[in-house]
């Protein structure tokens, strides 16, 4: 089983260190205990593939290649060179090599999601978001335990290649909510993207869903507000930046103290007078003024 | 199940691992406990039993191997038995000569079995250095490290066995057909590499149904908690408990068979001991005794003394580490830990499983089964794991909140997290590998935890430091540079009262500062809210005015980076907002009461290196005398008392001014109010003065303490005090 192999492989690495190397060594020490282990030992591929993973942590990335290329020629058909290969070169800016030495290694062993995230990282690095973006729909599928960043990153994506894909991202966002519950990070996101489409109500029906779970609303009635706001019903707007100042008002004396607080009153004071200088100017204005 | 398939690929060699055996005054460590009774799973043989061994250097064929051998002329001792590498509890000898050293030492262990058919398994586990062979009632059963073929007292080993490999067990299934009702025996020879070699280290574990990790704690709420632990071999799981030690009378089952159990206890009493024992629904494995216990969190919200450990960078599974964990252990003494926090770095070198095994398991298991350890990821520990699909041995080993489960806001994931104890707000970030930018979700998700939240104390805690100036520059690398700038505007605006920090292995703490976030820090960049020391007992404590949380009122930073790992010489230790920084081992020590935190910094040696204190929202009194000297015919004049109450609320006191005479216990001068007590209202701050007190003349010369406190009228705590100084010449 590839996944398994890669898995013990990666242990066996770390055998072959504590076989050698002293728990509190530096980088640097370790880079030296394995180099000797090499002049005993030329032909272990294993080695090499533990220098060059040493050389990619302090980020000497043409050692780390070298020995990674050495590690590929002692064994042939060892998949797992290519997925060492990738990350060495996306995180030294070398986005087409990585995509493609991913690429080997995905072909080999499908299921490793580390690998199809690296990839969409690559793939985005070289302006192919949409590819970017079903790896990630990959990788969250393999996933038991995806967090917020894999829903959100993929959706970013798709919200950059363009206003066609913003459904789909927010497909993408909804099936991350499915899953992990109505997650602030994941929906607030979301509301911006509904707020792009013009769709207001969405928005408010999905910044609804995560007021809820908080017992203090001041915040989320202030972006109602904003929302309400954009969609022009400027009545219902009014109202609930009057609840939100009611409920900051309402606060214990020293949350009220706390800048985000005071900013958030700021936000919402200019916001009633905004409204109460749109009344003057257009209409009556409701009866709670 | 990383670890079964680990053990079914490697079989006999590879899988192992390290047990370090401790006798202390205050703790011993077993991973087999020899108490169980027949019948229940159990050790046979425990690590650091006592074994016969023969060390002359003699061929004793094969009669020795057996049951009916007379071992009665050997030698005895503890294991680990062995020489050369310092640790040993038994010394043999290797024969006088160091270049024509015995290659062949025997071991002998008698224990005894009343009923064999209970045993469907059998668990070996043996430290070997450099090679053995070992027979079980005569027959050989595990040889390690040894040529194959005939084995004579003059064959060598293998290979040399040395560094980490001859600290680690390794383990193999034995065929327990082989134990006989009544006496058994296990003997073991142990063979040098060569003549000359420098050491060889003997132990051995034989047991059934094995524990090989936990029991452990996880993830305590004031209603639940998650009890983990390991086996060798797949058994399904139970946790039985209750709140009296002889009546434990209800029980958590899981079916499933696995060797990774986990089982959470629900509809549990708030801040409520309860004793527990873990093992199979055929029996308890481990527990059901004074040391296997737990206490829920108290209620959210509510106030209790509660004591917290910090350590950082503490997995270095070595006497280091040991050393402490025994100071800490030494200090506290029969006082419970309520919460323990690691700061990143729990297992050297690649956070590895077996590392983790090592560095975590082996070396706190006492504190593991009754406190609930809660991780944050450092950037060893990342070397194994990734944040970004939670997957790896951090991920694997600790179960930690992502649906809120222990307070706070879901995150979604365990990379980063909060958690309610009592009164105080925990919240772990991951500095490492989750984005640390502004807009992304961990900070969105921190924003929005911290405005959910209405409790006295946040502690926050990561493995980067925003300032340190010792084995990292927190003015170079970009994990700390982000989190001082993205994340510390954040947390300071919601009134964070602690911050704590690992990854530079020193020990560096702050005065009470805000508005530090940029590149490079400068002193005049922010806010030093407090220049003193932080001591009760010299500048006074570092206070808050308001209580609860309220923004940009002062933070202290803590870097606790020295609890295993430490680099002498590392940085210059000079960070320009530190008020100390020290090169050396220790942890921190938290005990939050009330509006009040005291907190200590303990070295491996038990000294206190380090210590203050901070309340939030105490009213404040302030005296200043007339002169700093008074000759004869001076009055002794208080020029200014300044009262104030900057808290929300009122607050009752007791207004008391003591003065002290060389030579005399403090007296009391002067109360106010009808019965020395009145209330300052939220917001009072007056100037009262100046008090002509006493003349000089007749008060004899030396240097007098003049001290305006304040006092909670029914209990008398102290809770404010501003003490001077003068002279009567």
């Amino acid at each position: 089983m590839p996944n398994t192999k890669y898995l013990i492989f990666f242990v066996s690495l770390s055998f072959v260190v504590h076989g050698t190397v002293i728990a509190h060594t530096s980088i640097d020490k370790k880079i030296a205990t394995i180099t000797k282990l090499i002049e005993q030992s030329p032909d272990n591929a294993q080695f090499y593939l533990t220098r060059g993973e040493l050389y990619r942590i302090h980020k000497e990335w043409s050692k780390a290649i070298m020995d990674f290329n050495r590690a590929a020629k002692l064994e042939m058909g060892f998949p797992e060179v290519d997925f060492y290969m990738g990350r060495v070169f996306l995180e030294s800016d070398q986005p087409k090599k990585a995509e493609k030495a991913l690429k080997n290694f995905i072909g080999c062993v499908p299921d490793h999601s580390r690998a199809r995230i690296l990839r969409a990282r690559a793939l985005l690095k070289l302006g192919r978001g949409k590819e970017a973006s079903e790896e990630y729909t990959h990788a969250i599928e393999l996933h038991s335990k995806p967090g917020p960043e894999l829903y959100l990153e993929r959706a970013k994506i798709l919200a950059e290649e363009g206003d066609a894909n913003v459904d789909e991202a927010l497909e993408g966002l909804d099936a991350g909510l499915q899953k992990l519950g109505q997650l602030v990070s994941i929906q607030l996101f979301a509301i911006d993207l509904e707020i792009k489409k013009k769709r207001f109500n969405d928005a408010l029906c999905r910044l609804e869903q995560i007021a809820e779970q908080s017992q203090r609303k001041e915040t989320y009635l202030v972006l109602r507000g904003e929302i309400l706001e954009k969609a022009g019903r400027i009545d219902e707007g009014f109202e609930a930046y009057t609840e939100a100042l009611s409920a900051i008002q309402n606060l214990p004396t020293n949350l009220q103290k706390r800048q985000v607080i005071i900013q958030l009153k700021a936000r919402v004071i200019d916001a009633i007078y905004r409204l109460k200088t749109y009344f003057k100017l257009n209409k009556e204005a409701p009866n709670d003024m | 199940m990383i670890c079964k398939k680990m053990c079914d690929y490697f079989a006999n060699y590879t899988t192992s691992f390290k047990v370090l055996v401790i006798n202390a005054i205050l703790i011993s460590v077993f991973i087999f406990s020899t108490s169980m009774a027949w019948g229940q799973s159990s050790s046979l043989v425990t690590p650091g039993a006592t074994w016969k061994y023969l060390d002359d250097g003699s061929n004793q064929g094969t009669l020795w191997q057996g049951l009916a051998f007379d071992d009665s002329g050997w030698l005895e001792g503890p294991a680990e038995l062995g020489y050369g590498d310092g640790d040993e509890a038994t010394v043999v000898s290797f024969g006088g000569n160091p270049s024509n050293k015995h290659v062949t030492t025997y071991f002998r262990h008698l224990f005894s079995i009343p009923d064999v058919s209970i045993f469907s398994n059998l668990l070996l586990k043996i430290i070997r250095d450099d090679g053995a062979v070992v027979y079980l009632n005569g027959t050989e059963v595990f040889r390690t490290n040894m040529p194959a073929g005939g084995i004579a007292y003059t064959t060598l080993a293998s290979s040399a066995v040395g560094g980490v490999d001859e600290m680690f067990f390794n383990e193999t299934s034995i065929d327990p057909s082989l134990l006989v009702n009544g006496d058994n025996v296990i003997a073991v020879e142990i063979h040098q590499f060569n003549i000359s070699s420098s050491d060889i280290s003997f132990d051995l574990g034989l047991c059934t149904d094995c524990l090989d990790r936990g029991p452990y704690l996880q993830m305590s709420t004031p209603t639940s908690i998650v009890v983990r632990w390991r086996t060798a071999d797949d058994t399904d799981s139970r946790v039985t408990y209750g709140t009296d030690l002889g009546n434990l009378n209800t029980v958590s089952d899981d079916a499933t068979l696995t060797t990774e159990h986990e089982i959470t206890l629900n509809s549990l009493n708030a801040n409520t001991k309860y004793y527990y024992s873990v093992g199979t629904t055929m029996g308890p494995i481990a527990g059901g005794d004074n040391n296997h216990f737990f206490y829920t969190s108290p209620l959210v919200g509510t106030s209790k003394p509660t004591r917290v450990w910090v350590i950082g960078d503490s997995g270095t599974a070595d006497v280091n580490a040991q050393a402490v964990r025994d100071a800490y252990l030494e200090f506290t003494e029969t006082r419970n830990t309520d919460v323990w926090l690691m700061l990143g770095d729990n297992a050297y070198i690649f956070g590895t499983d077996l590392e983790y095994q090592a560095a975590v398991f082996d070396m706190y298991p006492m504190l593991l089964r009754n406190t609930v350890v809660w991780p944050t990821f450092g950037n060893h520990d990342a070397l194994s794991a990734s944040s970004f699909d939670q997957s790896g041995p951090y991920y694997d080993i600790f179960t930690l909140p992502r649906f809120a489960e222990a307070g706070g806001l879901a995150s979604g994931t365990e990379a980063y997290y909060s958690f309610d104890y009592g009164n105080i707000h925990f919240i772990c970030l991951n500095s490492m590998d989750i984005d640390r930018s502004p807009g992304e979700s961990m900070l969105i998700w921190l924003q929005n935890d911290l405005n959910s939240t209405n409790q006295e104390w946040i502690i926050a805690y990561w493995h980067h430091p925003p300032y340190s100036d010792g084995s990292h520059d927190s003015n170079q690398e970009l994990e700390l540079i982000e989190m001082r700038e993205n994340a510390l505007p954040i947390l300071e605006a919601s009134g964070v009262d602690l911050v704590l920090t690992g990854h530079s292995h020193t020990y560096e703490r702050s005065w009470m500062i805000d508005g530090y976030y940029f590149t490079p820090t400068d002193i005049g960049d922010g806010t030093i809210m407090d220049s003193g020391d932080g001591r009760l007992n010299s500048d006074g404590a570092y206070s808050k005015p308001s209580s609860g949380q309220a923004s940009n009122e002062g933070t202290v930073y803590s870097v606790v980076g020295c609890s295993g790992l430490h680099d002498i010489g590392a940085g210059s230790l000079n960070h320009p907002l530190m008020y100390i920084s020290l090169d050396t081992l220790g942890s921190m020590v938290l005990d939050i009461d009330g509006d009040q935190l005291d907190a200590r910094f303990i070295d491996s040696n038990g000294s206190v290196l380090d210590y203050f204190t901070l309340v939030k929202g105490r009213p404040v009194c302030d005296i200043q005398m007339s002169q700093a000297s008074y000759a004869a015919g001076d009055t002794v004049t208080a020029s200014v008392f300044r009262i104030s109450n900057p808290d929300i609320d009122s607050v009752s006191v007791e207004w008391a001014v003591w003065l002290k005479i060389p030579t005399i216990p403090p007296i009391s001068v002067v109360n106010l109010g009808a019965d020395g007590t009145f209330v300052l209202p939220s917001g009072f701050d007056q100037d009262f003065g100046p008090f002509p007190l006493f003349p000089a003349a007749g008060l004899p010369p030396g240097n007098y303490e003049f001290s305006c406190r304040l006092l909670d009228p029914i209990t008398k705590k102290l809770l404010a005090e501003d003490l001077n100084t003068f002279e009567i010449q």
